[in-house]
This record gives C-alpha cells, sequence and structure tokens, in this order.
C-alpha cells in the first residue's frame, strides 16, 4: 500500500510520524513518501523537500516566498501524480495542503483524499468545510465533537484522539526535582491549605503563561498598563 | 519579561528552558505545569496541555481593537477554551477581550487557588474525551485510515 503524507509544521510531523508508526503495527505492507520533518524523516520517509519551506506564516513572510511556494506546490502536485499512491494524506498546514489535495482531486480522481485535523470550523470561518468537501474524501479529527461537522458537507469523518491524551502523566518524581532544581520548598508551596500566604511570601504558585510569548506578553502588560498592577491585584484580593 | 515580572510584590519563578535541548525543554514546561498549584494562561490551546497536567486554570488575553471588532464578529462560540468545549462546561473562567482587566482576573485566580477542586471533574473528562487511558489511542488515527482504504 502507497501512502503519500504531507507535513508542514512539527505539530503535524509529530502526528505524521505516530500515524507512520501505528499503519506499520497495523499493516506490514505500507509505503510511504512525501513531505516531512525530522519526526517522520527518521520514521524512514524520504521527504520530497524539508518540510521547514513551507514553515511560513502571514503574509509578510508568504509574499516574497509566493514563487518558491508555488513552486514546490507544483512539484509535490505532480509527485503525487506520478506515484499514484492509494491515498494522500495531508496533515493540517491547510493553506498549502489544501491546494495539493484540491490539485490532486482534479487530476487524478481516482486517489483519496484525507485531510488530518479537522479546521476549527465550529469556532469561525463555518464556510471551511463545504470548501474542503470538493476535494477530501475523509477528515481525522482530533475533538470528539468534530465529526458531525464534517459529516453534515458529506465527508467521512472519525475523532481519532488527541495527542495530549497520550502523554505520560508528569509523575510527582519529576515534579520533586522540578522543586529541588529551582530551590522551591515543597512544604510551603504544596501543603499549605491555606495557600494564601504561600502565594504572597514565598513561591510561584501561579504561572503566567504568556501564549506566543513575546507578543502577548507585550499585550499583556499593555493592558495591564503594567504587568505588578497584576501582581498588586492579585495579593490585595488575598 | 523578567524585567516585568521582578515588579510584582510576589516572588516570581521564569522557567524559559534556556541551555537545554529542545525536548528537555517542552518537558520542563510540561513539569512546571505540574508543579504549579494553578494557572494564569494567555491562549485556549494551551488549556489542553494543563489539563494533562492535572493544573486548574484561568485565560485571559487581549487583542488589538481591530482583531477584537473582527474575530469578536466571526467567533460562534462563546469560549474559546478547549477544556470548557471538550468537557461541555464552563468549568474554566475566560477572561478575554474588553474583560482581559486584572481586577476581574485577581478574583477568579483566587478563587480556583483556594478551591483547585472546583475544575478537577472538567479537566478529568476532558482528558478521558479525548482518549486518555485507550490502549487503542496510538493506532486509532491508522485504523481510520485504512478502515476508509477498504
Amino acid at each position: 500500500m502507497k501512502l503519500f503524507l504531507l507535513a508542514g509544521e512539527a505539530s503535524g510531523d509529530r502526528l505524521g510520524a505516530d500515524l507512520m508508526r501505528g499503519l506499520r503495527h497495523l499493516t506490514p505492507d505500507v509505503t510511504f513518501r512525501g513531505i516531512a520533518g525530522p519526526e517522520m524523516q527518521s520514521e524512514g520517509l524520504d521527504s520530497l523537500f524539508d518540510m521547514s519551506e513551507l514553515s511560513v506564516m502571514g503574509l509578510a513572510e508568504v509574499l516574497p516566498k509566493y514563487f518558491a511556494l508555488k513552486r514546490r506546490l507544483d512539484q509535490t502536485v505532480a509527485e503525487v501524480l506520478a506515484w499514484k499512491p492509494d491515498i494522500l494524506i495531508t496533515i493540517d498546514s491547510p493553506d498549502f495542503s489544501l491546494r495539493v489535495a484540491r490539485a490532486v482531486r482534479a487530476a487524478d480522481p481516482k486517489i483519496r483524499t484525507c485531510h488530518y485535523v479537522a479546521p476549527s470550523v465550529w469556532a469561525w470561518r463555518a464556510g471551511r468545510a463545504k470548501k474542503m468537501a470538493g476535494f477530501i474524501d475523509h477528515v481525522l479529527a482530533l475533538l470528539p465533537f468534530e465529526p458531525p461537522y464534517m459529516e453534515a458537507e458529506g465527508m467521512a469523518c472519525d475523532f481519532v484522539g488527541h495527542p495530549v491524551a497520550a502523554q505520560a502523566p508528569i509523575t510527582s518524581k519529576q515534579i520533586a526535582k522540578f522543586q529541588a532544581d529551582y530551590a522551591l520548598d515543597p512544604a510551603r508551596v504544596f501543603s499549605d491549605s491555606a495557600g494564601i500566604s504561600t502565594l504572597r511570601n514565598q513561591a510561584p504558585v501561579a504561572r503566567v503563561l504568556p501564549g506566543p510569548i513575546r507578543a502577548m506578553f507585550r499585550r499583556f502588560s499593555a493592558d495591564f498598563s503594567d504587568i505588578a498592577a497584576f501582581g498588586a491585584a492579585l495579593a490585595r484580593s488575598a | 519579561m523578567r524585567e516585568a515580572l521582578e515588579g510584582l510584590p510576589q516572588e516570581t519563578l521564569l522557567v524559559t528552558g534556556s541551555g537545554l535541548s529542545a525536548a528537555a525543554a517542552a518537558e520542563e514546561r510540561l513539569v512546571a505545569y505540574g508543579a504549579a498549584k494553578a494557572a494564569l494562561a494567555a491562549s485556549g490551546t494551551v488549556s489542553l496541555e494543563l489539563a494533562a497536567a492535572g493544573t486548574p486554570m484561568v485565560i485571559a488575553y487581549d487583542m488589538g481593537l481591530i482583531s477584537r471588532l473582527i474575530i469578536g464578529a466571526m467567533l460562534q462560540i462563546d469560549t474559546v477554551t478547549l477544556v470548557n468545549l471538550v468537557s461541555e462546561t464552563r468549568a474554566v473562567p475566560e477572561f478575554v477581550g474588553r474583560d482581559c482587566k486584572a481586577a476581574q482576573i485577581a478574583p477568579a485566580l483566587r478563587q480556583i487557588l483556594s478551591a483547585p477542586a472546583a475544575q478537577a471533574q472538567a479537566i478529568e473528562e476532558t482528558m478521558t474525551r479525548l482518549g486518555r487511558g485507550d490502549p487503542e489511542l496510538p493506532y486509532r488515527a491508522a485504523r481510520a485510515v485504512l478502515k476508509g482504504l477498504q
């Protein structure tokens, strides 16, 4: 069985590598080709070019690379059509990967198309599902409530579990080592049922986790006018 | 960031993962989530990693005015926190856009610090629904692909 896999970002590369392992476990007769990052490559996929070429975001980054990206798109489509896989599995990175799937479907409708990671049409831009349905046969969803949105447009869709659920739980040993490394006092941090004195005097029990760190943090700071205002509010409300 | 944290009345710890390999830094991040009593996080996506660590959380972030208006108009859901969506609860308090104010966030954070178990059920439900404990989890995607090919 021939599978063409296409990933464009680190998260997709991880999903792809897990999928390759799963497929090999279930059926010995699988051959992979495609576009991959280090994880899938170490599973034995010989990437057409490195997926990092596709990891561009935003107009400012995409525009100067437009012709390079277009060449990679045409090259990928040509490769799929020449190899004639049983299935093309595009993993996330919809801007690139769905263009490949659309072109492949138009040129050779016999090649099955599967897209891994459903677009979040339940949050916004619901029209994406209908557009995809024109050239995607099957969707693999990471969230349990997503299949109905895809099925409503006529695609098959399976919820396949989320990678976060496969993570080994953090052990108390790991936590103890972390505390020792950073010289936290577990007695104070973790068994103070009052909690508050701990928070105010001692230890970092509340973590501030800015998302995409710098930009978000600036935003945080700007909005709180000063991050100190937040700390003060937290302390005051004790 | 470091400078901003120095202004806080609380003692703080900044975990940056510097000097570690990418894998070790990622692991340290997850362990830090596990070691925290509670988290204030700035995106709906990180909520799943916090849930995996069993850490109760408050979500808060703001965006520019233009994004606020555009995204607000396009959004079809009342919460952007995946824990809330997957568990079909609104257990995780969320302060987005104009609600992203210290005076509002701090009491919510204080509340989860004093009653950390309040989110436990929603967090547990989320992880179960996402597949934790399912021995078939590593093969589900592969099985779906093969089933589709038959």
